[in-house]
């Protein structure tokens, strides 16, 4: 195994992704047989990677599970490979990742340190959207994918579809992936579409065990027919047609007499299957066996007496082993580290592509400086400590020397976030067991012990002095439900901070915090995600009986217009005078400065020129940002626009102290603003510094925003779901009707080509959700399926400052569950009269 | 200077601190007299019998100033007609002078210690609501507010209470009652109507009024710390437990409105069920289902102190027992931790005076039982008390229990004291080997926090990759100027200013570019009140009120 890690070009990193219950989990069991992990019949019985209690109960996967697995390829197809390679062992890293949208968050850290995705599709339902979510993250980590349309004897045995019409809904999901793939495609990774004559693209079934690219079947008749593997296999796809008669190809489906003829792909590829799929569920004995002699596929003497599906799957897995061909499919078709990280290095490394990291993760050099990537931690069995998890992109990680390990918040040059300690020792993980290595070179992925105590859910390991911090992930979800917990009993509140800590480093998105109030809030991505936080705090983490409030959103408080009067506040003392008005931003400058693409840290006068040109600012003004906020980032400016105001620079720091606090919590509902411009008009300042010290200036800032916020027409934004739902046509009626009463609307709807399906996209308040599921559920006899996942802040009807509406009402009941006086304030309690 | 004093509004303004006016003398039971409300016979009688108290400081709470001429007249007119009678009696005779304590500089809880050492006077009388924090300053005469209380129904109104919330569990065996310090003149009458509840053991506190006649002494509290087990707390409470019986065996009845004390006693005693009963709305409820939150709060400040490098100790007042020895043990411990601190002391506290000390991230405040907590949204940085800083300067090996919650300044100075032993003994048995910078975990925004240190062992080394980025320039030594060694607050300074977007003025401004000084040239300066330069173009602020 060892000798195996330290050739790069020899290594497989992969993620299995996919849709909720595609079967990525099966899958992944099925490949595990064939490294011999679990026992060849147990495969699809067994779930090698839902190795916790309640992804057994669900059935579904909630954390990503990786697995080393060594495959051996056949040495003639070494040739194929179009990267450089030593000999024909391979080290294959996989992880499986759960396919629900609350856990994209470890979607995320798992294709994070891997090269290659293995994209499964249910045959029957097609691509999802979950499907386009994950490949489309895949894409921009520039994670290279490969296709697998699963669950084939689905439609084999209970559709029982014709030939033509299964090759045409492996079209339609192939091309629904590459078109996907061709929308969100990175230029540097090239074409990347899959393309089943390019053995790109593998068909079969997880849970039986078998699995096959045309590549299988191109060796097999290239044999036969002794012609070259790589010029057949092209034939078995599109539109080929073979005249068994003439013995000619054509690519026209009739011969010269116009007589129909049959796919190539059909009569060669389909053909067999379907012989072995009817003979031996229509109990055809004699069938079989001539079929075995055939297919050159021999039984074991108790496997003899099998029948039906039993025997159908003992069949297929030995004809088309998954293992086998998948295996072989990831092997030539994936990138090894060594390919991969030459690319890569732009998208993951933060510092200049000359510096000495850079250039030993392009080349994914062991001997160079460490750079390892942790992306997540893993709970060992010693309760409270975490395997970091992550993969060493140049050097070698191993115990003993100190590294340095670099927080999401080190800055190069400064020592914030930044710790020299030894790594303790190195692991790998398999599945649910790990097991001890000495050290661990480049290209590879590991659980490092010891680091867990300096990260909280991810960071940057390294050992050179220079180094910058590795990117950090972003995650498509966002922990937008929360939800107080309390312990039932007071005494074992030291417990539940313990506990809050480990839970908020166990999963990558959760986030754990106290409120204002004194609440501990644990926010979650959607309610299942928070279900299974809960759970695990209750039960693991901090081991103690909780009470739990109901499920509640957090909300942004916003401006819609601008101040209708310059607002004034003048200092304690008095003698100083702050002249404010306040605007909305922009949605999309909003958006631009959530997503980081107008940051603080940019260079004034760049960010000043993309200002101008995108989101039509004037220059000078977008020079005079004085900060962003809350927390120095968020979507909120303070903006200079004074006129030759004397000592101002002198009150800028308590300036932005008090823009940060008033952004943190906004007038109406002390929650967070967002999108609100605040504008300096001027400042009168008394001349001798000790009167305008933070003190008076920072508390008037504040006074002053507030004054200007509640003078702007005030609002409130939601945050909104995202939903597809998957419903066939007999079922719409009730998603209307369920969305409808929660103030949902569909705002797309489309059937699936070729199946009674649906898919309806609707846009759902947060606030509305929850318990949505399961009336939908209901109100459609469980027909119809549902995703929700963050998407966007949605402005709210109304004004809470307008007596007895709506938004008041909902303002009143966010100010008293904070414990704050119930009314919500005027413009005349923060502004001074001149 | 304004930004320091406190804004004359505030006369005018509700009194922090929750004072209700209706705990105050005068309104309390305006069936009495002024001379009885006030005590004034007692209050004389205590003073005439000894002869050492001839100059009084006379310290009542801003709503009652109003009554201290009278008072003063009264106390004056006792002293004469003493001077008279002894003159009479040839006896010696004693001269005694009272004097009224203007704006108090703490909160009106708490004996004003810092005036009457300015007088000096031998004896104070402390009119109004007290918080009872131990003061050995001086000799201080409590007059507590009178108010009426009706025993029976409290009695029964706190045994239903109880009752109803029991919910078939058996009702602790014993009860303790507090009570408002303002009925503290009804004990003698009511405390049988209160204690005849048969079956539960019920003791009531008593207010011990401190004996005046003792010598100030400096407490020296690792010597008596018997005393505290006892259940005499550091206030002025005092219960006698049967054998075998302490406070945490007890259910707690309070009687009285609701205030920062009761508040405070709840949370120093959150295993403790504790039952209020308000005289004004005539109603028992449980409080201490309440505690959980109130002390969730605590533990969000403690959290939101984490990150703090610059911790200001706030000297909330002073002659309180132990204060000062403490002000001294925090700043060595905070030392101690590779924190840097200031001692500060503002009076009263106000969110901006406390603001104006922009440089200092949290603090930590040294006052009594009832103002020694500030937990107001309006505060820009934290502020903990001393128990809370101890935790928190700890970090992650804090062993935050909510029941060892306190106010009191001495089990907090023993527990320091236990601590560096505890540490000691740790450095002498395990080696180098303790990661003390590992990061926190601070709830306060859910993720992880290095704290810089600084003074620590190998600091030596850390003090240059220490310095800012932008530091550098400030090196540069002037021709003959001594090169200023940082110290290790200097760098604490010089980090902080380091984040700041101004910095000050050009500390080379003068010199030339060798390095040569040419000073400019003398100018009259700034002269008159803030409100009212008049030098410069800018000058006329100050003039809009
Ligand atoms: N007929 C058939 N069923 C399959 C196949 N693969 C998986 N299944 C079934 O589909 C269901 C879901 O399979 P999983 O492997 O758990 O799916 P998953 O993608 O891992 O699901 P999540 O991890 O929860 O997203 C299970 O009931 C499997 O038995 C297949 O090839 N054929
Ligand atoms: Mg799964």
């Amino acid at each position: 195994m060892h000798s195996l890690m330290s050739k790069p070009t020899n290594i497989r990193n992969m993620s299995v992704i996919a849709h909720v219950d595609h079967g990525k989990s099966t899958l992944t069991d099925s490949l595990v047989s064939k490294a011999g992990i679990i026992a060849g019949a147990k495969a699809g019985d067994m779930r090698f990677t839902d190795t916790r209690q309640d992804e057994i109960d669900r059935g579904i996967t909630i954390k990503s599970t990786a697995i080393s697995m060594y495959f051996e390829l056949e040495k003639d197809d070494v040739a194929d490979i179009a990267q450089k390679t030593e000999g024909n062992e391979f080290l294959i890293n996989l992880i499986d990742s759960p396919g629900h949208v609350d856990f994209s968050s470890e979607v995320t850290a798992a294709l994070r340190v891997t090269d290659g995705a293995l994209v499964v599709v249910d045959t029957i339902e097609g691509v999802c959207v979950q499907t386009e979510t994950v490949l489309r993250q895949s894409l921009t980590e520039r994670v290279k994918p490969v296709l697998v349309v699963n669950k084939v004897d689905r439609a084999l045995l209970e559709l029982q579809i014709s030939k033509e019409d299964l090759y045409q809904t492996f079209c339609r999901t192939i091309e629904s992936v590459n078109v996907v793939i061709s929308t969100y495609a990175d230029e540097t990774l090239g074409d990347v579409q899959v393309f089943p004559e390019k053995g790109t693209v593998a068909f079969g079934s997880g849970l039986h065990g078998w699995a096959f690219t045309l590549r299988q079947f191109a060796t097999r008749y290239a044999k036969k027919f002794g012609v070259d593997k790589n010029k057949l296999m092209p034939k078995l796809w599109g539109d080929n047609y073979f005249n068994p008669k003439t013995k000619k190809w054509s690519t026209k489906p009739t011969d010269a007499d116009g007589k129909p003829l049959e796919r190539a792909f059909n009569s060669f590829v389909l053909d067999p299957i379907y012989r072995i799929f009817s003979a031996v569920m229509d109990f055809k004995k004699e069938e079989i066996t001539t079929l075995l002699e055939k297919l050159e596929v021999k039984l074991l003497p108790e496997e003899k007496d099998l029948e039906g599906k039993p025997l159908l799957k003992t069949i297929m897995r030995k004809f088309l082993p998954a293992g086998d061909s998948l295996l072989e499919m990831i092997v030539i078709n994936l990138p090894s580290p060594a390919t991969a990280q030459r690319y890569r290095v732009e998208t993951l490394y933060e510092g200049p592509m000359d510096d000495e990291s850079a250039i030993a993760i392009r080349d994914c050099d062991p001997n160079g400086p460490l750079m390892c990537y942790v992306s997540k931690m893993v709970p060992t069995s010693d309760k409270g400590r975490f395997y970091a998890f992550g993969r060493v992109f140049s050097g070698t990680a191993k115990a003993g020397p100190k590294v340095r390990i670099q927080g999401p918040n080190f800055v190069p040059g400064k020592k914030d976030d930044s710790f020299i300690k030894p790594i303790q020792r190195t692991v790998l993980m398999m599945g649910r067991y790990v097991e001890a290595i000495e050290d661990v070179p480049a290209g590879n992925i590991v659980g490092l012990v010891g680091v867990d105590q300096f990260l909280l859910k991810s960071g940057t390991l390294t050992t050179s002095e220079t180094a910058h911090n590795m990117k950090v992930m972003k995650f498509s979800v966002s922990p937008v439900v929360q939800v107080a917990v309390e312990c039932k009993n007071p005494a074992d509140l030291p417990k539940l901070v313990e506990g809050l800590k480990r839970l908020s480093k166990s999963d990558p998105c959760v986030k754990s915090y106290m409120a204002e109030t004194g609440e501990m809030i644990v926010a979650g991505a959607g309610e299942l995600h928070l279900e299974i936080c809960l759970n695990d705090l209750e039960n693991d983490h901090a081991g103690i009986p909780l009470k739990k409030s109901d499920p509640v959103v957090g909300y942004k408080e916003t401006v819609q217009a601008e101040s209708s009067m310059v607002a004034l506040s003048k200092s304690q003392n008095k003698h100083n005078r702050i002249y404010m008005t306040a605007a909305p931003l922009d949605e999309e400058l909003s958006k631009a400065i959530e997503t980081g693409k107008v940051a603080p840290r940019d260079d004034f006068k760049i960010r000043a020129r993309l200002m101008a040109d995108e989101f039509g600012w004037d220059v000078t003004e977008a020079r005079k940002i004085w900060c962003f906020g809350p927390e120095g980032t968020g979507p909120n400016l303070l903006v200079d626009t004074t006129k030759a105001v004397q000592y101002l620079n002198e009150i800028k720091d308590s300036c932005v102290a008090g823009f940060q606090w008033a952004s943190k919590e906004g007038a109406c509902a002390e929650e967070n603003l967002r999108g609100v411009r605040f504008n300096i008009m001027d400042v009168t300042l008394h001349s001798d510094s000790i009167h305008r010290g933070t003190g008076q200036i920072m508390p008037t800032t504040r006074r002053v925003m507030l004054a200007s916020q509640l003078l702007s027409t005030p609002g409130l934004q939601e945050p909104m779901f995202l939903v597809e739902i998957q419903v066939p046509e007999s079922a719409q009626g009730g998603v209307y009707s369920c969305l409808n009463v929660r103030r949902g609307h569909v705002f797309h709807s489309e059937q699936r080509v070729g199946t009674p399906m649906y898919t309806m996209r609707a846009y759902l308040p947060v606030s509305e959700s929850f318990g949505f599921n399961a009336d939908l559920r209901q109100a459609t006899g469980g027909q119809a399926f549902p995703q929700s996942v963050f998407d966007h802040w949605s402005l709210m009807n109304g004004t809470p400052i307008e007596k007895d509406s709506k938004l008041q009402a909902l303002t009143v009941s966010i100010r008293t569950r904070k414990g704050l006086k119930p009314e919500v304030p005027t413009y005349d309690q923060y502004y001074d009269k001149l | 200077m304004p930004d320091f004093s406190t804004p004359a509004e505030h006369a005018f303004e509700a009194q922090d601190l929750d004072t209700d006016p209706s705990q105050t003398l005068s309104t309390s039971t305006t069936a009495l007299s002024l001379s009885s409300r006030y005590s004034i016979e007692s209050t004389l009688s205590h003073i005439l019998a000894n002869d050492a108290y001839r100059v009084i400081a006379l310290q009542f709470p801003d709503e009652l100033l109003h009554e201290s001429v009278l008072v003063y007249r009264m106390l004056m007119k006792g002293f004469k007609e003493d001077e008279r009678r002894r003159r009479a009696d040839g006896v010696e005779v004693v001269e005694r002078q009272c004097y009224v304590l203007g704006d108090s500089t703490y909160g009106s809880c708490c004996p004003d210690v810092l005036s009457s050492l300015h007088l000096p006077a031998d004896l104070l009388v402390h009119y109004g609501h007290a918080c009872l924090t131990r003061t050995e300053a001086l000799p201080v005469l409590y007059v507590f507010p009178k108010r009426e209380l009706d025993a029976k129904s409290a009695a029964r109104e706190l045994f239903s209470a109880i009752t109803a919330d029991a919910d078939g569990e058996a009702i602790g065996e014993n009860v303790v009652v507090l009570w408002d310090v303002a009925y503290d003149w009804l004990r003698e009458v009511q405390q049988p109507g209160l204690v005849n509840q048969g079956g539960i053991q019920v003791d009531v506190a008593a207010h011990t009024k401190p004996d005046s006649d003792a010598q100030a002494r400096t407490a020296d509290i690792s010597e008596e710390p018997e005393e505290h087990e006892q259940g005499i707390f550091s206030s002025l409470r005092s219960f006698d437990f049967p054998d075998g019986v302490g406070m945490k065996d007890c259910t707690i009845f309070y009687i009285g409105e609701e205030s920062r004390g009761v508040i405070n006693l709840m949370m120093e005693n959150s295993g403790n069920k504790v039952y209020q009963y308000d005289p004004s709305s005539g109603s028992a409820v449980p409080l201490h289902t309440r505690t959980p939150r109130l002390l969730q709060k605590r533990l969000l400040a403690l959290h939101r102190m984490y990150q703090t490098t610059t911790i200001g100790i706030l000297v909330h007042n002073v002659g309180l027992r132990s204060s000062h020895s403490l002000v001294k043990d925090l700043r060595k411990l905070i030392r101690e931790k590779g924190r840097k601190s200031y001692t500060i002391s503002v009076g009263r506290v106000r969110p901006e005076k406390l603001a104006n000390f922009e440089a200092i991230g949290g603090w930590v405040l040294v006052g009594c039982k009832e103002g020694g907590l500030i937990d107001g949204k309006e505060y820009w940085r934290p502020i903990v008390t001393p128990h809370e800083l101890r935790l928190a300067l700890q970090g992650e090996m804090e062993s935050w229990k909510p029941e060892d919650w306190t106010l009191d300044l001495e089990s907090v100075l023993r527990d320091i004291k236990r601590d560096r032993a505890l540490a000691e003994n740790a450095e002498e048995g395990s080696g180098e080997d303790v990661d003390d910078d590992r990061p926190i975990f601070s709830l306060a925004d859910g993720s992880y926090h290095m704290t810089r240190r600084y003074g620590g062992k190998n600091d030596e080394e850390k003090a240059d990759e220490e310095t800012p980025a932008g530091e550098g320039a400030l090196i540069k030594r002037p021709e003959g100027g001594a090169l200023i060694k940082r110290s290790e607050a200097g760098r604490v300074a010089a980090v902080h200013l380091a984040g700041r977007a101004f910095k000050g003025l050009d500390a080379y401004e003068g010199y030339d570019a060798n390095g040569t000084l040419a000073p400019s040239e003398l100018v009259d300066g700034r002269v008159g009140v803030a409100r009212g330069y008049r030098v410069d173009t800018l000058g006329k602020e100050g003039q809009g009120h």
